[in-house]
């Protein structure tokens, strides 16, 4: 038995037909449902793909106290694997929050290519929320966020909620509820 | 007889002929399963949701100022738009929006911020429409200097073929005085296309 390993690097953009008269060997058939095999593996790689993650507590992070940037928030992400260069992945984040103390707070979807390798972080575009929220009741307030991140280094992305002190470190910020949601489109 | 075969991508055939034990492997048994495979891989291909965005990050200053006085309602920042090629009727294009805004100049009512969108917007241009849910009333009521982030969802119905522009526009409706708004920090438009 001859084992195939579809090819799902590209599309295939015709398959040969058999005629008439040719001999029918592997040689001939096969070739022709390797490539419907590599058309559907492509398929299945480029279609979007949706991840959510969902989480309630009370609060879930009960103590942040942090000023680095680009740093996500415990159990508010999504990992997806198999992300390559070029890929371009869809983020939303809601999240509720209260701060007891502290000063101006900044938001965002935080994107870390290659997270279990070599790990290169950033902010999504178009979706950042800086220097807004002085908070400093229980009364909470509710984030929501809608950007975009290009791949730009392979292996496995993650997406996550965070959250940067602009200008007082050590603000104390409960996160109560924060729902991350992912579309990954690959690159055609 | 075609030696090879693309797909034509446009019917989706309900059934695939399947080859029974011993029967004959000709090419008239053969090929038509192999069409339909390549039809149905076509079709799939066609149908695949595309993402479109347009995103842009500042943070100091403003990347648009608009200054209007009375019933205005104007296309914004002429570069803050998400063209989708290849439309046709009948396409569902789903589309998301984050803004930061702020009013410097201006009283009440407030501005009200639309995504809209415009069909064949590089042929014969339909009219610009509100999209159905993509609205968002009364930013910066009071005129100061409150920032106000924004977040919209909408889905567009193509009605004409060809390129499809989605952008926001504002309105003034009410204001007698001269309004600026001042888009601020990020600004975020994504489309994701829905083929027929």
């Amino acid at each position: 038995m001859t084992v195939y390993t579809p090819d799902s690097s590209a599309w295939i953009t015709d398959i040969p037909i058999i005629i008439d008269g040719d001999k029918r060997k592997a040689s001939v058939i096969q070739p022709m449902y390797q490539k419907s095999a590599d058309r559907f593996a492509y398929l299945n790689r480029v279609y979007p793909k949706e991840s959510i993650n969902n989480q309630t507590g009370n609060p879930l992070t009960p103590t942040y106290n942090s000023s680095t940037p680009w740093a996500i928030e415990p159990n508010s992400y999504i990992d997806i694997p198999n992300c390559a260069v070029g890929d371009q992945i869809v983020g939303k984040v809601n999240a509720t929050i209260t701060s007891t103390n502290g000063t101006t707070l900044s938001y965002f979807i935080v994107g870390i290519d290659d997270v279990s390798g070599t790990p290169h972080s950033g902010r999504f575009s178009g979706c950042q929320n800086m220097s807004h929220g002085v908070y400093y009741s229980n009364n909470g307030f509710y984030i929501k966020l809608f950007g975009v991140w290009t791949v730009a280094h392979a292996g496995t992305t993650r997406v996550g909620f965070g959250v940067a002190e602009s200008f007082s470190p050590g603000t104390h910020l409960d996160v109560y509820e924060v729902t991350v949601k992912t579309v990954l489109f690959s690159k055609l | 007889m075609p030696t090879n075969y693309a797909g034509v991508g446009i019917t989706f055939p309900s059934t695939v002929t399947i080859i029974a034990d011993g029967e004959d492997l000709s090419e008239r048994v053969l090929a038509p399963g192999i069409r339909t495979l390549a039809d149905m891989s076509a079709y799939l291909y066609r149908k695949l949701p595309l993402l479109y965005d347009y995103t842009n990050d500042i943070t100091s200053g403003f990347i648009y100022t608009y200054a209007g006085a009375g019933a205005d309602e104007t296309t914004i920042a002429a570069g803050v738009k998400v063209d989708v090629p290849g439309c046709v009727i009948g396409d569902k294009i789903s589309v998301f929006g984050y803004f930061s805004a702020t009013r410097v100049i201006g009283g009440n009512p407030g501005i009200d911020m639309y995504m809209d969108a415009i069909d064949d917007a590089l042929g014969t241009p339909g009219t610009r429409t509100h999209i159905p849910g993509a609205h968002f009333g009364d930013i910066g009521t009071t005129g100061a200097s409150n920032t106000d982030q924004n977040s919209l969802v909408g889905t567009w119905t193509v009605a004409k073929a060809g390129t499809t522009r989605i952008c926001y526009t504002f309105n003034t409706v009410g204001s007698t005085s001269q309004d600026t708004l001042v888009l601020d920090e990020s600004v975020c438009i994504i489309a994701i296309r829905y083929p027929l």
